[in-house]
């Protein structure tokens, strides 16, 4: 009886699995993907990339490892800060640390602390804390996430403000612009949720003839919340308010009907003002980028590429009095502006071989005034700054299954401080230069399995703000002084990065990979908070240490349906024999163990899923063994769900929600702020297709 | 008895599914991709005069596509043109076309399936990995779960093809 009971059962479900099989492929042919892909231009259907050696190459043939972030991807993000660099928290080895919508991020890459992994639009630098506060996603054709060293073709960002300069030693985030539009669109995004929220998006892009476009203007304006602790020197009253403003375009031309030689410009302007939760904290923010390019095929051989930037930050704040009434004590801002340009050669030799040899520039001028209400500004520092580097790298296959890598840069900076804090400097010229070296291998064991490494060095001048900083070194734990101590001793920083690394494909579509890295600083410039009230922090020299490895795994199950997981251990460690007190000790902003699961989902009906999971183990915001704290930010589970409520030949209607930490986990963050808890936006797109 | 039958139900789903997935997410990427390298390749100059402004596909040997290629086209141009397609089992058969697809039933003839179109104004398409050393201009092969192709550029140009050095970027150049 059992036996036909079973046999019946069995012949039941190879029906209905068969019947299931031969509806999941009528259903996916009629499904949206198709002409999801067509949108696609060719690099983003085949995957290339163009980070590692600034030509297209297959992602699967760099000797580095390459994560590209795609379109969907960009747009199904929850973004519970606002903050660009939330596209990349579930990455292995990232961790994102941004301290509210008003404030950067202060996450690390690699374990090794926020200043060692770079951003770039197209290639030239950006600043990695304050234009993922500004930049629009909307912008962004896809993004590619280089893990490992990138000294060599890719300099350092000459920011004097933040953390000082950044350079991508432990790896470069490339956002990449859009560019040739297939296919015209105009979306209108309207969106409501916590805090007030109000976020309005429009944008547009077409092509005429070989002229390609985009623009697009985005609003969002919101009361929010208190983000800081219990007696916080935020001392909100109320909550704080802010409106921020994004418009922005793009245009690339073809020159000729091959398309050997294209021109590309971009700009955008963002203005951010708003309080800090008191009458007199208000801020006014601005920041302006533009990036230009000509591109030109000489030939199949030979390719040439130029790029010139311009990234303006103009900060402004007040500070007042903290009181029953507040008083306005002055105004204050620091200005910077910053021009980075490059210029390089790729020569493809043999079937897959190139040489790239390429030249680049920084001038940036950076500046900090004071206005006590006399009504004239105070200058407190005043510098410029200037960077050069040849550079030159290989691409070698000797073998159809083995890459080599090898790279030399030779970098010359100069700094010319004309004041620091309010003085002229006793020495008002500091220079230097390095030899920086990068190689690289991957071998093919077979077409499903890979192993590959890396090493580069890094070299890093400290910082205007580092050295000179902020406030006096009388300042020190005096009530209202918050800021940044100088500390005019500071030397270079010398960083030697390396990584090895495992790829594999498994039946059933799961993807393996094991990635660890060790990355080594000498005399690093580390940021050390030394008060929490007042808000201070001091730029000190250590013998700085990463170790760690990344493991993931991924599987599409269906076209429609896949997942992810990976987690990352990082061993940190601190020498300074100076100190006890700040001897062997783990680098600030550095957790130990960092790891993400989500899945996404994309029904026939038009129902997209996208349920992430991020875990931060914890980390110290200092050195200082008595002073430091230990935070843990623990669990954020954040989801994204839309549903396509109305669709014709040139339309298409959709409803979203955005959920932002589910679990309602106010962590307790650094300099005395606090993630505030759950939100969420709930909104409509309407797109012209 | 309840676990095996169980473990049978949740294997017979679980391989409903992937076999699904194999066939049509590999094909609907194959069936766009014809449109996207098209983009990429200039034809010879005669090439499209006899055939009313239509841009012909022919597949060649056992149809892996189903009806894929029919749906997808019936709303999508290649160069922008209407797309037709063809099914043939012979090579003898073969009259009017711009795009070639060599299924994999016919790997033992691929020799063959090429010398009969030489210097024709065919692009060739094979859907099995190495066959673009035996002088046909593509051959599509899958590695990361992505799609990825040989291209013959010797072979290409021997036919008058032009295309753009974007195609070699990223494409395995054999020959």
């Amino acid at each position: 009886m059992n036996s036909i009971r079973f046999f019946f059962t069995f012949c039941m479900f190879m029906f209905f699995s068969l019947s299931y099989s031969q509806d999941t492929i009528q259903d996916t042919t009629k499904s949206r993907n198709v002409d999801e892909l067509f949108k696609l231009d060719l690099d983003e259907f085949l995957k290339v990339v163009i980070t590692p050696s600034k030509h297209p190459q297959s992602g699967n043939i760099v000797t580095q490892m390459v994560d590209v972030i795609v379109t969907k991807e960009i747009e199904t993000n929850v973004s519970g800060n606002r903050n660009l660099c939330e596209v990349i928290s579930n990455l292995p080895g990232a961790s994102i640390t941004v301290l509210s919508r008003n404030d950067a991020n202060w996450g690390t890459y690699g374990g090794i602390g926020p200043k060692y992994s770079t951003y770039m639009l197209q290639g030239l630098p950006l600043d990695a804390f304050m234009d993922p506060m500004s930049l629009d996603l909307n912008i962004i054709d896809h993004i590619e996430v280089q893990r490992g060293p990138a000294s060599v073709i890719y300099p350092n960002f000459l920011s004097q403000d933040f953390a000082g300069i950044q350079s991508p030693l432990a790896g470069t985030v490339n956002l990449i612009l859009k560019s040739k539009i297939e296919h015209p669109k105009t979306a209108l995004q309207l969106s409501y949720g916590s805090y007030n929220t109000l976020n309005g998006q429009i944008l547009h892009q077409n092509r005429l003839g070989r002229l390609n476009y985009f623009c697009g203007v985005s609003y969002e304006m919101s009361e929010y919340t208190n983000y800081g602790t219990e007696g916080s020197w935020l001392n909100m009253q109320k909550d704080p308010q802010y409106r921020k403003t994004k418009l922005y375009g793009g245009l690339t031309l073809f020159i000729d009907k091959a398309e050997k030689q294209k021109v590309t410009f971009f700009f955008q302007k963002t203005w951010h003002a708003g309080d800090a939760g008191r009458v007199y904290r208000g801020y006014d923010n601005r920041y302006g980028t533009i990036n230009a390019g000509y591109e030109v095929t000489f030939s199949e051989k030979l390719q040439l590429q130029s790029h010139l930037g311009i990234r303006s930050y103009d900060r402004s704040w007040q500070e007042s009095n903290f009181g029953v009434i507040d008083t306005l004590k002055s105004n204050n801002g620091v200005n910077q502006l910053i021009i980075p340009a490059d210029l390089s050669l790729a020569w493809i030799q043999g079937k897959k071989g190139a040489l790239t040899v390429g030249a680049d520039y920084q001038g940036a001028t950076y500046y900090t005034w004071s206005d006590p209400l006399l009504g004239y500004r105070l200058y407190g520092s005043k510098s410029s700054a200037t960077q050069y580097g040849v550079y030159i790298q290989e691409d070698w296959y000797p073998l159809s299954k083995l890459v080599f890598r090898a790279g030399l840069r030779y970098s010359w900076v100069s700094n010319q401080i004309a004041l620091v804090n309010a003085q002229a400097p006793v020495d008002s010229k500091y220079s230097w230069n390095r030899l920086l070296w990068s190689v690289g291998i991957r071998y093919l064991i077979s077409d499903k399995f890979s192993l590959y490494a890396n090493g580069g060095s890094s070299f890093a001048p400290p910082g205007l703000k580092s050295t000179n900083g902020t406030i006096l070194l009388s300042d020190f734990k005096v009530p209202g002084k918050n800021g940044q101590l100088p500390n005019p001793g500071l030397k270079p920083e010398n960083g030697i990065g390396t990584d090895l690394g495992f790829e594999g494909k498994l039946p059933a579509h799961l993807k393996l990979g094991v990635r660890f890295f060790y990355i080594v600083l000498q005399d690093a410039i580390v940021d050390n908070v030394v008060s929490q009230n007042p808000s201070q922090s001091q730029s000190i020299n250590t013998r700085s240490t990463s170790l760690g490895g990344e493991l993931e795994i991924s599987q599409k199950i269906l076209p429609s349906l896949d997942w992810f997981a990976n987690i990352t251990y990082m061993k940190t460690n601190i020498k300074n024999d100076s100190s006890e007190n700040q001897n062997n000790v783990e680098v600030p902003f550095s957790p130990n163990i960092v790891a993400n699961i989500g899945l996404n989902y994309s029904a026939p009906f038009g129902l997209t899923v996208v349920p992430a999971l991020n875990y931060n183990g914890g980390f110290y915001d200092g050195t200082s063994i008595t002073s430091r704290t230990w935070f843990t930010p623990g669990f954020v589970f954040n989801a994204y769900l839309a549903q396509v409520i109305a669709k014709g030949d040139i339309y298409r209607l959709e409803c979203f929600l955005q959920f932002y930490n589910i679990t309602n986990n106010k962590c307790i963050l650094p300099w005395q702020f606090q993630n505030p808890g759950f939100s969420m936006m709930c909104g409509l797109k309407l797109t012209f297709l | 008895m309840t676990i095996h039958r169980y473990t049978l139900i949740f294997l017979f789903i679980v391989c409903g599914c992937l076999e699904s997935y194999t066939q049509t997410a590999e094909y609907e990427m194959k069936a766009v991709a014809f449109e996207k390298i098209s983009r990429f390749i200039e034809w010879p100059p005669d090439a499209f005069e006899k055939t009313n402004n239509e841009f012909i596909i022919t597949v060649l040997g056992k149809n892996p596509f189903g009806k894929i290629l029919d749906e997808i086209y019936a709303s999508h141009q290649i160069k922008n043109k209407n797309v037709r397609i063809k099914y043939i089992s012979n090579i003898q058969d073969l009259d009017e076309c711009h795009l070639l697809f060599i299924a994999r039933s016919e790997k033992s003839e691929i020799k063959k399936i090429v010398a009969r179109v030489k210097y024709k104004p065919i692009l060739t398409v094979s859907d099995e990995e190495g066959d673009a050393k035996e002088g046909c201009f593509i051959d599509f092969f899958e590695d990361d779960g992505r799609l990825h192709f040989d291209i013959n550029p010797k072979a290409m140009k021997a036919s008058h093809f032009s295309f753009d050095y974007k195609l070699l970027q990223v494409a395995r150049i054999v020959n």
